[in-house]
């Protein structure tokens, strides 16, 4: 009870922040499609049909049935099976990408923005040279460099992902920074430790999530793209798109083979995107205020 | 066509109201004004009490959701602007009747030479390039700017407020509307400025003999340039009636605690007088009048009913049963 | 000597800013906005500062609170030289002043509790422990008019008036002696302003406060002020007791601005005075005096020379040239 009452201002606003995305119906739909996508992940055990990993080959290749919902892929194990595991490797490639990107580069961009100077240049000037370069070729680069795994995949995106989030915390530090509450703070004696992480932080957090939530999709995404040209996971696991390598050259005559997972992809990245678009306008704090 | 002294303007009962996350917000409830060809109204009150509402609800720019107009009508001219279609209120607004915002530096475009933005409406109204063009210069002179030809070639952000402002007022001038609408045109402006608009707004009216109505919560800045005043408390008007009879015979006791609680550069005030408790939240409705509450002469019939205005004079009105009964 | 006079005293205090430009980023020229400014505040006054937007109040007033470095002069705080002290010995000194600003929408962390907000001055010099906090916190809300459930919400669940009390109490924690208040009510309503500047007459009563008080609307800074400085292009005009000031001003600035209040009595009503042009930028400051080019009373040399502040009657000090004492 007393939990309840510590966090009551907090609950407040999450009670809040959800009427507002009821109200959206588009960010609702996004919000139910991650949601689905977790549980999904989450109870892939239990909700599986078959093993993902059951060979079967009297029925490789079948068309979508009642025993196969989604048909049989090439060694004829169930598609469907196969893609429900798949979602969570996805969950979990989208997490670690993500989370790992926007921690180191936030940091960082939270460091160059607030003490500036030479420290932040070379920061900023790093950033700089990773974004100039297409994302998907210095990715794949990196994976290469380090071995086709999918824990290497997903190392090397976030190594690859990082100086975005700093170029946004950078971006949002330097905004804050002039607020007039930081100058209050300063009057009041807070020293800069505590005028970093507890003033400029918890404000800038708003963007990092919403770009975070974005970056989900793509992530899970881009993750795909390099499974597909081999660089990613590797043969069995049931990553969507290993799956879609996979059904490469069946294409002709097995439609329900890339379809499925490449609708799984498609469908999760809605999914973030429709959250991240309608969190954005959720969480603005001018737009939260027009409505109260 | 209306003569001077015609009432050009008459709201009757309007009610706005909005659906917010706590409710249903009742920011205009049941509120009445006229406006006179010729002369300048003002709308006072403090914030939440409906005015601007009011202003954006006479040009049909209320966001419906999750606003709503829920009753009343808005006769200009005899013909009632809530019951006109999008594309009659399209030529009205910009033509019979302009608005002045609060804000001159976001109300004008600043990407778009002054000029260019001012000719705009012009253009839609069909006229010649060349005709427009004239107008906006003669306009700009008008308003008092220097060196209208420069003026019009230069970028918003190249001007100052006080200009920004005259122009925004010369924008609302182009087509010679017969009401104006002026919100809060003076508050973002310094004080010498101000002054200087002011004047420049009473000077305009004898000149061109438009009306206005101008929305404040500057009791000094209505006191000075408008002929009535409506005084407004939680989405309805308390008193009415000519500037000098409101200030010299308050007659409310939301307008008597105002004044009293107003700073005067004429007068060694000990200490201001306060209107106990606080503005009213947005959302609450009360059954009887919505300032008994806060009211230092409340009784017992004020929270059962609200008074309607009464007329004390020829030109005074008052919603308050301590002068009559309400319905 | 007596205690308490001089509680505060400025010394030709100057802030200038650089402008930097070019491709090296050289420094081009300065914007001077606070162009020597002296005066001083006696313990337990108010100090009444009015101008208008670029006279360079606002940027006076951080600086004397050391928000802002100074270019040069002096800070002097009940005889404490606080003009050059630096880290440590700088935010020692800051229990002793604080600063009310003008907008307490922006002024308090949107995402903080209040009772983090108000006792985050309490937590960062160490002041007790939790209970002592929390004690000081409850006693601080009370003082300033809010309730114990107001603790737990954030700034946007408020009322302008009820944040603008989160900023007095937030700078009332540590029991400073000396407040800058930048235009404490200028975003408030009439009523919610009377409150609110009674509030702070009664605190300065019962605590004894010295206060800094900038604004821009002069009816305000008459009520609460003892003495009234007015300034115009980051120097000051004009300076003098609250009664001789009213009585009448010498500065032809001052005179307009007293004229052109807008007054809700129309007896009361004095004759405008206009004036023309607009306030220069400080980018591009006139020749000689400031005022000369709106000045209805401009001499030549006005044109030329800046004035400097005389003595023109008891305590009335005025900057302009038509007044030789």
């Amino acid at each position: 009870m007393n939990l309840l009452k510590k966090y009551e201002p907090q609950i407040r606003e999450l009670k809040f922040t959800f009427y507002l995305i009821r109200r959206s119906p588009l960010t609702l739909l996004g919000l139910s499609i991650i949601i689905a996508l977790i549980l999904v992940a989450v109870l892939a055990s239990f909700i599986s049909p078959y093993d993902p990993n059951s060979i079967d080959s009297v029925h490789r290749l079948k068309p979508p049935s009642f025993r196969h919902l989604f048909g049989t892929d090439t060694l004829g194990r169930d598609l469907l099976s196969r893609i429900i595991h798949g979602a969570r490797i996805s969950l979990v490639v989208g997490l670690v990408i993500v989370g790992l990107a926007a921690a180191v580069g936030s940091i960082l961009g939270l460091i160059a923005g607030y003490f500036g100077g030479k420290m932040g240049e070379v920061i900023m000037r790093i950033t700089d040279i990773f974004l100039a370069f297409p994302y998907l070729i210095l990715a794949m680069a990196v994976t290469a460099a380090l071995g086709p795994t999918l824990m290497n995949a997903m190392l090397a995106m976030a190594i690859v992902w990082w100086p975005m989030y700093a170029r946004l915390m950078y971006s949002e530090v330097i905004v804050i920074k002039k607020m007039l509450y930081i100058e209050a703070a300063k009057s009041i004696g807070v020293r800069k430790g505590r005028l970093l992480f507890k003033h400029i932080l918890p404000n800038s957090l708003t963007a990092v999530l919403v770009q975070g939530t974005l970056d989900f999709g793509a992530a899970i995404m881009y993750s795909a793209a390099l499974s597909f040209i081999g660089l990613g996971a590797q043969p069995p696991t049931p990553e969507w798109g290993a799956i879609i390598s996979d059904s490469r050259h069946y294409l002709m005559f097995a439609w329900w083979y890339p379809t499925f997972p490449g609708l799984a992809i498609f469908i999760t990245i809605l999914g973030t995107n429709l959250l991240g678009d309608g969190l954005r306008d959720v969480l603005d704090p001018r737009l939260r205020r027009l409505v109260e | 066509m209306t003569n001077q002294g015609d009432v050009l303007l008459e709201i009757h009962d309007l009610k706005i109201y909005f659906a917010t996350y706590e409710g249903l917000v009742r920011a205009v409830d049941g509120l009445d004004l006229t406006l006179r060809q010729g002369e300048i109204r003002g709308l006072v009150g403090e914030t939440g009490c409906g005015k601007s509402a009011t202003a954006l609800a006479i040009l049909r720019l209320i966001p419906c959701p999750p606003g709503r107009i829920a009753g009343g009508e808005i006769l200009f001219k005899g013909e009632d602007l809530l019951l006109k279609s999008e594309d009659e209120m399209r030529n009205i607004r910009g033509d019979s009747i302009s608005m002045i915002f609060q804000e001159p530096a976001s109300a004008l475009n600043p990407v778009y030479k002054v000029g260019e933005q001012m000719m705009e409406s012009l253009l839609h109204k069909r006229r010649m390039k060349s005709e427009a063009r004239d107008r906006v210069l003669r306009v700009l002179e008008w308003v008092g700017m220097p060196d209208v030809s420069r003026i019009f070639k230069q970028y918003p952000y190249e001007l100052s407020g006080g200009m920004q402002q005259r122009v925004m007022i010369a924008m609302a001038l182009l087509c010679e509307p017969e009401l104006l609408i002026a919100d809060e045109p003076t508050t973002a402006l310094d004080m010498t400025t101000q002054m200087q608009i002011l004047e420049l707004i009473k000077s305009l009216k004898e000149k061109l003999g438009f009306s206005k109505l101008l929305i404040t919560h500057d009791l000094g800045v209505a006191a000075e340039i408008c002929d009535r005043i409506s005084v407004m408390y939680a989405g309805s008007v308390v008193e009415s009636g000519t500037v000098d009879a409101i200030f010299s015979n308050p007659m409310h006791p939301y307008t008597q605690g105002l004044l009293k609680a107003l700073p005067k550069i004429y007068e060694d005030t000990e200490r201001l007088g306060t209107i106990p408790g606080t503005v009213p939240a947005l959302g609450s409705i009360l059954e009887g009048c919505n300032f008994s509450p806060r009211c230092g002469y409340r009784k017992l019939h004020c929270d059962q009913s609200k008074s309607e205005l009464i007329k004390i004079d020829e030109d005074h009105f008052v919603a308050c049963c301590l002068y009559g009964q309400g319905k | 000597m007596d205690k308490g006079n001089n509680f505060l005293r400025v010394k030709d205090l100057k802030k200038y800013f650089p402008i930097q430009g070019g491709l090296f980023k050289k420094t081009i020229g300065f914007i001077k906005a606070v162009d020597g400014i002296s005066f001083s505040i006696d313990q337990g006054e108010t100090l009444g500062f009015v101008g208008e937007s670029g006279c360079g109040k606002t940027t006076m007033g951080r600086t004397i609170l050391r928000l802002i470095e100074p270019t040069s002069g002096t800070i002097l705080f009940d005889n404490v030289d606080i003009t050059g002290l630096q880290g440590e010995a700088l935010r020692e000194m800051r229990r002793h002043f604080q600063m009310i600003f003008q907008d307490p929408l922006s002024s308090l962390n949107p995402r903080m509790i209040i009772g983090d907000i108000i006792s985050e001055p309490l937590v960062v010099f160490g002041v007790g422990g939790q209970r002592e906090i929390e004690d000081r916190v409850d006693e601080l809300i009370q003082m300033v008019g809010l309730m114990k459930e107001h603790k737990n919400r954030y700034q946007h669940e408020l009322s302008g008036g009820q944040r603008q009390r989160v900023g007095i109490a937030r700078a009332l924690a540590l029991n400073p002696k000396f407040l800058v208040l930048d235009e404490p009510t200028s975003s408030l309503d009439v009523s919610t302003q009377a409150q609110i500047l009674n509030l702070l007459q009664d605190l300065q009563k019962e605590l004894h406060l010295t206060y800094l008080f900038i604004s821009h609307n002069l009816s305000v800074v008459k009520y609460m002020s003892q003495r009234i400085t007015v300034m115009y292009l980051s120097k000051i005009v004009e300076t003098a007791p609250k009664v001789e000031f009213f009585k009448e001003q010498f500065h032809p600035y001052s005179k307009a601005l007293c004229s052109g209040v807008p007054t809700v009595d129309r007896q009361f009503r004095k004759e405008k005075v206009i004036l023309k042009g607009e306030v220069p930028s400080p980018l591009n400051p006139p020749s000689g005096c400031g005022f000369h080019l709106r000045c209805f009373y401009v001499t030549d040399q006005c044109r030329k020379e800046p004035p400097g502040l005389r003595e023109v009657s008891e305590g009335h000090w005025v900057a302009c040239h038509l007044w030789k004492n």
